[in-house]
């Protein structure tokens, strides 16, 4: 099983926290609030997409908001693979950073 | 909520809608629209849309990233079905490739050459602001004027920033000896020029001040290779370099001169030296000789044809309104300095100019070799389509869209024809210093002076591939499959026809090449072959450009005249094909006393006889005559007809004992002479007015015995070092320097008939391809046939009837091209051969037997092939 990188870790943590409402604006929003950046629109589709491919999210068409010009929303849910593969993450990280006080760092 | 009410952008829409193209990406739109209104909502329409155009191109780049990766895989099917039909046909795809890559080549090269032609004076930084001050003498352009012109424009024409005068040493003697130390040499490209010639001109300087360097009398600026030529490894600076008798200090050394630039110069003499040589007197006047070339800039604000309009106003003021009463109009005129080269085709230009027919015929031909090279590129892809359809069909059948099957084919033959620009270059690389050599220019592939070659190549690769992969692409692509498996659609009429169309264009040009080329050649021939009126062979010219020789000329002429090898002697100013001086002279008893402008020369008594000219009226000079130096003149038969001395009798007895008047005094016509070419024939007989002012000249012919000819010259050149030991022996044959005016319309032809042979070479290939396509096409048909009993020469003949039908036609469509193309090229000339229908039937002959030779290897083979192979195979 291949790792997930850290920016895969995060769009899934995201679409995780979001639910039943994970949609192209809301998992940006999300993925805003989480890193404290602005990502561009082609960075989160381009990720969404290979982490379709990679089997690790679900894809399901929803509803037409007024808002939207007439275009249907897309969600994202997890899949079986894609809660796997975050639980094997974070033991990855907790292991990693066991043993590790957190003073360790400070200057 | 209506939608209206928030529109977002609509071309950053379109953009972002044709971005995200993929089925995975049509909600990104939507969910750029929901914040897009989000944000009017907060902050307003401006914000808003420049928050989505501001997001639209942060994603482009990872969005044709993405659309790359996904195309990436379509491009690689293309390459991978591309070479293995280029590896299944080997022999076509050659043919095809070579044939494709060589059309490039000849039009890269073409190119190149053109480019080279119209970058003429570019390099020169103010090329744009400078003028050439030009004449216009009685209705008649010179590009000369006299010293005086420059200095006054300048003064008088704000607009004027500066002016500089050229004045070619050449006018005086064609070559002038040189020297430093030990090493001697002729030089012919020495001109006297005006200090600011570094401010006008970009003439970049090694060494030396360009401020500086021309502005006192008797200093030298000489070229590089001038430099190595005369000083070696020594720093020419400060050096005393001897011309003649005069010595020059050197005061910088400058690069070569550009092979573009119409001045073509080693050395430049600085103009002040003149102003000592010839006094202020002659050259502050108005009414010396027109020999002086003058170049102004103009100020960047300046108007060429305001300042023109304002030019007669310099004439008004300067030259006394004696002229008027003459009849000689004077006006000047500006000519850029880039047309010059090309535009310019005036009489005693200061190098010999191309022309703009030549930039045109070339471009043509260019444009020629290319069309042949992609419709048999074209035709080759076509031909072989059908055979393709089998794969076409099965694919269909296996849920191809119509569109990726143009596409597959289309995106083939451009890879196709990529790959032959890649070769193209290849061969380009190669050929050039044979083409540079052929040109006589300095050709090289410069990508950063010629930014639109590559852009440009692929440009005319795209074409060709899209051109010759869109008729399978659409054709083929539109059958119904079942019908294209069942092979119902193989000799398909439709196909048949476009091909021929393709082969009938390509024939036609190369016939009308080779029948240009041999019209071209005839008229080389006739023009070397026509007899000039003087007995060309066998002179050997000797230039006389010391003082000394000149003083001791009469002892030389008696001392050759001794020898046995030597029949004649004689001197004069100029020898045939050298420009000759003309001027106007007033006749005898013509109306108005209107001055006609006559060619000049002079000579000595003996010329005429020397040159075998035949006298038709009255006598030669003779020195034995005491008036006649001086005081009489002959006249050729043009001046005769032209003056009306003649009138209808056809007698030229009448125009003996007539008077001339000119600058140099009024003269008796004492002979006439017939017609001679001075010139090449390009250019019509003039009337000539023949001088006899003994001591001013120039050069010294010497008609000698062909046999013994080395022992002759070797005791020509003893005597000559005992006579004038100081100057150099250095001597030409007549017949040799006369047809070097032929050079330009030879490199024509040489260069025409290269490239009719590539044209007819790479149509060929296309026949070649052709033949062995339809041969193989028809190898079952062939077979039954010979099994039937069908003789061999019956089966050549079935192969070959359809090409050369397609010859015979391509025939009748050539002939009046080429019919109208040479016409008016011969016009150019003053006397030209005559178009004869042999050479439209030799030529059409030629290109019969070559297309038969290329046929019938291919028929040959398709008739000797064993039936039983031939069936066996299903």
């Amino acid at each position: 099983m291949k790792k997930l990188t850290i920016n895969e870790e995060i769009f899934l943590i995201a679409i995780w926290h979001l639910g039943e409402e994970a949609y192209g604006v809301n998992i940006r929003k999300k993925i805003n609030e989480l890193e404290g950046t602005n990502i561009l629109f082609g960075t989160l589709y381009n990720t969404l997409d290979y982490l379709v491919k990679k089997g690790y999210v679900n894809t399901r068409k929803g509803e037409i908001t007024p808002q939207r010009g007439g275009n249907n929303k897309v969600y994202y849910s997890l899949t079986e693979e894609g809660i796997k593969a975050l639980q094997r993450a974070r033991e990855l990280q907790e292991r990693l950073w066991e043993g590790i006080p957190e003073y360790a760092f400070r200057k | 909520m209506k939608r209206n009410e928030y529109r977002p952008p609509i071309v950053a829409e379109i953009l972002l809608k044709f971005l995200a193209k993929h089925e995975d990406e049509i909600s990104l739109i939507g969910d750029f629209e929901e914040e897009f209104v989000c944000y009017w909502q907060n902050s307003g329409s401006f914000k808003a849309r420049l928050w989505y155009w501001m997001n639209t191109f942060n994603s482009i780049p990872k969005f044709t990233k993405h659309a790359l990766r996904r195309g990436f895989t379509m491009l690689k099917n293309y390459f991978k079905i591309a070479g293995r039909n280029l590896v299944r046909h080997k022999g076509i795809s050659l043919i095809n490739l070579s044939g494709l890559s060589i059309g490039m080549a000849c039009c890269i090269l073409i190119l190149l050459y053109l480019q080279y032609e119209l970058s003429y004076e570019k390099f020169n930084k103010n090329s744009e602001n400078i003028y050439r001050l030009c004449v216009e003498f009685n209705g008649s352009p010179i590009p000369v004027t006299g010293p005086s012109f420059g200095p006054a424009i300048e003064n008088d024409y704000p607009e004027v920033v500066k002016a500089v005068r050229i004045y070619p040493m050449s006018t005086m003697a064609p070559r002038v000896p040189v020297k430093y130390d030990n090493r001697q040499f002729y030089e012919e490209n020495i001109y006297y020029a005006d200090d600011s010639v570094f401010e006008v001109f970009t003439f970049e300087m090694i060494s030396g001040d360009p401020a500086d360097a021309l502005t006192r009398s008797n200093t030298i600026v000489i070229t590089k290779t001038s430099a190595e030529k005369y000083f070696g490894e020594i720093d020419p600076l400060g050096k005393i370099l001897k011309l003649n008798t005069n010595e020059y200090t050197v005061t910088g050394v400058i690069e070569d001169v550009k092979l573009n630039s119409h001045l073509k110069f080693d050395m430049l003499c600085s103009f002040q030296t003149l102003y000592d040589q010839r006094g202020y007197d002659q050259m502050g006047s108005w009414q010396t000789a027109l020999d002086y070339y003058t170049y102004i800039m103009l100020s960047e604000d300046a108007d060429q044809m305001e300042l023109e309009n304002k030019l007669p106003g310099l004439i008004e003021k300067n030259m006394n309104t004696e002229t008027n009463s003459t009849g000689i109009s004077v006006r000047l005129f500006l000519q850029p300095l880039e047309s010059i080269h090309l535009h310019s085709k005036m009489k005693y230009e200061i190098s010999a100019n191309s022309d703009i027919t030549y930039i045109y015929i070339f471009s043509v031909i260019a444009l020629f070799v290319l069309l042949i090279a992609c419709i048999n590129f074209m035709n080759l892809a076509t031909a072989r389509a059908s055979v393709r359809a089998k794969e076409v069909g099965l694919r269909k059948v296996m849920g191809a869209y119509r569109q990726s099957l143009i596409r597959q084919f289309i995106g083939e033959s451009i890879v196709f024809s990529v790959f032959a620009i890649v070769l193209a270059l290849l061969i380009v690389k190669l050929s050039l210093p044979v083409f540079t050599s052929i040109t006589g220019t300095d050709l090289s592939i410069d990508y950063d002076s010629m930014p639109w070659l590559i852009p440009g190549l692929l440009f005319i690769s795209l074409i060709a591939g899209v051109a010759a992969g869109s008729y399978p692409a659409f054709f083929l692509s539109g059958f119904q499959p079942v019908k294209i498996i069942k092979g119902s659609i193989y000799g398909n009429k439709k196909g048949v026809n476009f091909r021929s169309l393709l082969v009938v264009i390509q024939f036609s040009i190369s016939i009308a090449l080779i029948t240009g080329t041999s019209i071209i050649y005839k008229q080389l021939n006739f023009m070397k072959t026509k007899n000039p009126g003087f007995e060309k062979e066998h002179v050997i010219v000797l230039p006389l450009t010391d003082r000394s020789v000149i003083r001791s000329l009469d002892m030389l002429k008696e001392e050759f005249k001794s020898f046995s090898g030597i029949t004649e002697v004689s001197a004069s100013l100029k020898s045939p094909g050298e420009e000759p001086g003309a001027f106007y002279y007033i006749p005898e008893g013509i109306s108005g006393d209107k001055p006609v402008l006559m060619q000049y020369i002079n000579v000595d008594d003996e010329y005429i006889k020397t040159m075998d000219i035949s006298i038709l009226a009255g006598r030669s000079f003779s020195n034995e005559m005491r008036t006649d130096a001086y005081s009489s003149v002959i006249i050729n038969e043009t001046a005769a007809k032209s003056l009306g001395w003649v009138g209808t009798t056809g007698n030229y007895e009448g125009c003996i004992g007539k008077t001339i008047r000119g600058m140099g005094g009024v003269r008796e016509v004492i002979g006439v002479i017939s017609d001679f070419h001075l010139q090449s024939v390009h250019k019509a007989i003039v009337p000539l007015f023949v001088d006899y002012i003994p001591g001013y000249y120039n050069t010294l012919s010497l008609k000698v015995n062909p046999e013994g000819l080395p022992n002759t010259i070797n005791s020509l050149r003893k005597k000559w070092k005992e006579v004038v030991p100081g100057s150099p022996f250095d001597f030409h044959f007549l017949d040799e320097s006369y047809d070097k005016q032929f050079r330009a319309d030879e490199k024509l032809s040489e260069i025409f008939s290269y490239f009719s042979i590539l044209a007819i070479f790479i149509a060929c290939l296309g026949l070649f391809g052709m033949a062995a396509f339809s041969a193989e096409q028809r190898v079952k048909e062939i077979g039954i046939r010979k099994v039937l009993g069908a003789a061999s020469k019956g089966i050549i003949f079935l192969i070959g009837r359809d090409m050369m039908k397609l010859i015979l036609i391509s025939n009748a469509a050539a002939w009046p091209i080429v019919y109208f193309a040479s016409s008016y090229w011969l016009k150019s000339f003053a006397y030209h051969t005559d178009i004869e229908p042999q050479t439209f039937i030799y030529s059409s002959l030629l290109v019969f037997l070559i297309g038969i030779i290329t046929i019938s290897y291919q028929s040959i083979k398709a008739a000797s092939a064993d039936p039983v192979e031939s069936l066996k195979k299903e």
